[in-house]
């Protein structure tokens, strides 16, 4: 290596990839204040109360995704598809990617979005029947990413000090890059910029069952029914904390204006429990009250009905209707439980990041549809394709299916009996009636 | 329904926003950061891609829920008179169009050229209008100078950027 930059000074030893290498300047990113802040935050939130063992923290999970970019930069470096300068830029990268989590990471984010958006549709939309009073299901089943981890984490690169300094003390004045995607193969279709991160078609079959493996984590871990069901729980509770105002922060303006304060420290996973607690012995909104029991006593809501399916056009009737029925008559559920405390999730995974009705040909593929396809390269032609358009590949098979579920879940209120086979039984008749 | 899919269900619909061909998600792009351009903001946040601001969110959101929404009665809501008037002026760009752009060209460059503008720091934009036109052109040479500088002042005319006097 002739760039000092990249002279290694520090191993941290981890007990999945071993010595990690560090090089100075990522020592410095690594000791700030901000990026300490990142021990705090849980990689899984409350998948732990499904899973024990899912206790790293986003700290860990950074140091690996810098070794793991190790790995791939030096790859590319050997084969000299990029500089010994892209080599620092990617590196930081990937140690930075997650320096704009929320306590309880992604959970925080849709907590965060929803406060945001609710706020701002309210202001979009006048109605009689307009109510300040949100259901839980409807703070459920709202997916919205305006909070996104990474618009915050691209804010504290180019306003925190501490980090902005050492960055540019290195040479990374060109902050931007570092929120762009991996770049290594020239795409002619392009006008400019025109690198995209590709895979040599030689190793597609890797690819393959990297995305199947993801695929079922997504299914099995992360969307399982039991956590998924918490998820929904925490994330009222989390909402109702933040829009009482008796959280750190209470709103993404918030959190921008403190990003170079010491105070912004405390964003994390143990700050927040304390403050659910302190809410809980001093708030009178009971609905607030039963969460935070169910949650401090890991009292698990009921999942009621779940529906799954796998489709390629569109899915089975039984389930549009109920999706439809979810979203559009929302009271009728209410009635069949016979309470409002109930919520639901409609979770879709894809093997590959194409819209299920999107087909993959040679002939009409736009790369803004397919930003997030994999794509490969084949250095003989020099061409790149799209892994789900090769015809030969197992996710070719699968790239136009998603696999869906629906999941409707109670938290059961104390003393209250339900029967739940009358439940089940009246919400199969409405969606095949 | 929660208020994030009664507005962007009504917003959607007063924009005619579709999906089925390539021309429509590109326009629907475009349209919906024009209008949050104008202080509508449905949550959405852009990035540059290939034919300019893009927004991966969105796109998923309209794949995931357009079907639903269009059959939804939003009788019982109406927009406020500010959102009413930001869909006017998206909508309305449509009346600028030349024979010499399509639908989806002429929401593209409006767009694009909006997007620099408004990240001009970045882009390392400076005061001159020529440096503007000319990061434009770099990125898209579909389109000419002079299309750039009508574009631009459709976007003044219309209220989407504001020059001093």
């Amino acid at each position: 290596m002739s760039d000092e930059r990249l002279k290694i000074v520090k191993y941290i030893n981890d007990p999945v990839y071993g010595g990690i290498a560090i090089t100075q300047m990522e020592l410095e990113i690594i000791d700030t204040p901000i990026f300490q802040r990142l021990r705090g935050l849980r990689q899984l939130a409350r998948v732990n109360f499904v899973f024990p063992g899912a206790e790293h923290s986003r700290y860990v999970h950074s140091l690996g995704v810098l070794y793991i970019m190790g790995l791939m930069t030096e790859h590319l470096l050997k084969q000299g598809t990029i500089t010994e300068d892209d080599v620092v830029k990617m590196r930081t990268a990937a140690l930075l990617h997650d320096i704009g989590h929320y306590p309880l990471s992604h959970l925080g984010e849709s907590v965060y979005s929803y406060c945001k958006d609710n706020k701002n549709a309210n202001n979009i939309v006048q109605s009689a029947k307009k109510s300040e009073e949100k259901h839980l299901y409807e703070m459920t089943s709202a997916h919205t990413k305006s909070a996104h981890h990474e618009h915050l984490g691209k804010y504290i690169v180019i306003h925190n000090q501490e980090i902005k300094g050492i960055l540019e003390k290195y040479g990374l004045v060109d902050l931007q890059y570092l929120v762009r995607l991996l770049m290594v193969v020239e795409d002619s279709s392009l006008p400019e910029n025109n690198k995209v991160l590709a895979c040599n078609k030689k190793g597609q079959h890797v690819v393959e069952h990297f995305l199947m493996s993801r695929y079922f984590h997504y299914s099995q871990v992360i969307f399982h029914k039991i956590n998924a069901a918490f998820e929904g729980m925490v994330k009222c509770m989390y909402i109702k904390l933040v829009q009482s105002g008796n959280f750190l922060y209470n709103s993404l303006e918030e959190i921008h204006a403190s990003v170079n304060n010491e105070e912004f420290l405390k964003f994390n996973d143990s700050f927040l429990d304390v403050s659910l607690k302190e809410y809980y012995d001093k708030t009178n909104d009971e609905e607030y009250k039963r969460l935070y029991e169910m949650y401090r006593d890991r009292i698990r809501p009921k999942v009621i009905f779940e529906l799954k399916d796998l489709y390629e056009e569109s899915p089975s009737q039984e389930f549009a209707v109920l999706k439809w029925k979810l979203k559009k008559n929302p009271d009728k559920i209410t009635q069949i439980i016979g309470s409002n405390r109930w919520g639901y999730q409609i979770v879709p995974i894809t093997i590959e990041k194409i819209h299920n009705s999107y087909k993959v040909t040679e002939k009409n593929v736009d790369p803004e549809d397919l930003r997030e396809a994999v794509k490969l390269y084949d250095s003989d032609s020099k061409k790149i394709s799209y892994l789900a358009g090769d015809k030969l590949s197992i996710v070719s098979k699968l790239a136009n299916y998603k696999s869906e579920f629906i999941r409707i879940y109670v938290l059961e209120e104390k003393g209250k009996k339900y029967d739940y086979e009358k439940i089940h039984q009246e919400l199969k008749a409405l969606i095949t009636s | 329904m929660n208020n994030i899919d009664i507005a962007n269900g009504i917003v959607f619909r007063e924009m005619a926003i579709n999906k089925e061909t390539f021309d429509d998600r590109l326009i629907c792009q475009k349209k919906i950061y024009l209008l949050q351009s104008l202080g509508t903001d449905l949550g959405y946040t852009y990035n540059w891609y290939v034919h300019g601001p893009y927004s991966p969110s969105l796109s998923n959101y309209v794949y995931n829920n357009l079907e639903v929404l269009e059959s939804i009665d939003f009788s019982d809501y109406n927009l406020s008179e500010d959102t009413e008037n930001n869909i006017d002026k998206v909508n309305s760009l449509l009346e600028d169009k030349r024979v010499d752009f399509g639908n989806g060209s002429w929401y593209e460059l409006l767009a694009s050229l909006l997007y620099i503008f408004n990240n001009r720091n970045s882009w390392k934009i400076g005061e001159d209008n020529n440096t503007l036109f000319d990061a434009l052109i770099k990125q898209k040479p579909q389109f000419n100078r002079e299309q750039c500088v009508y574009a631009f002042d459709t976007l003044t005319k219309r209220g989407f950027i504001q020059t001093e006097v």
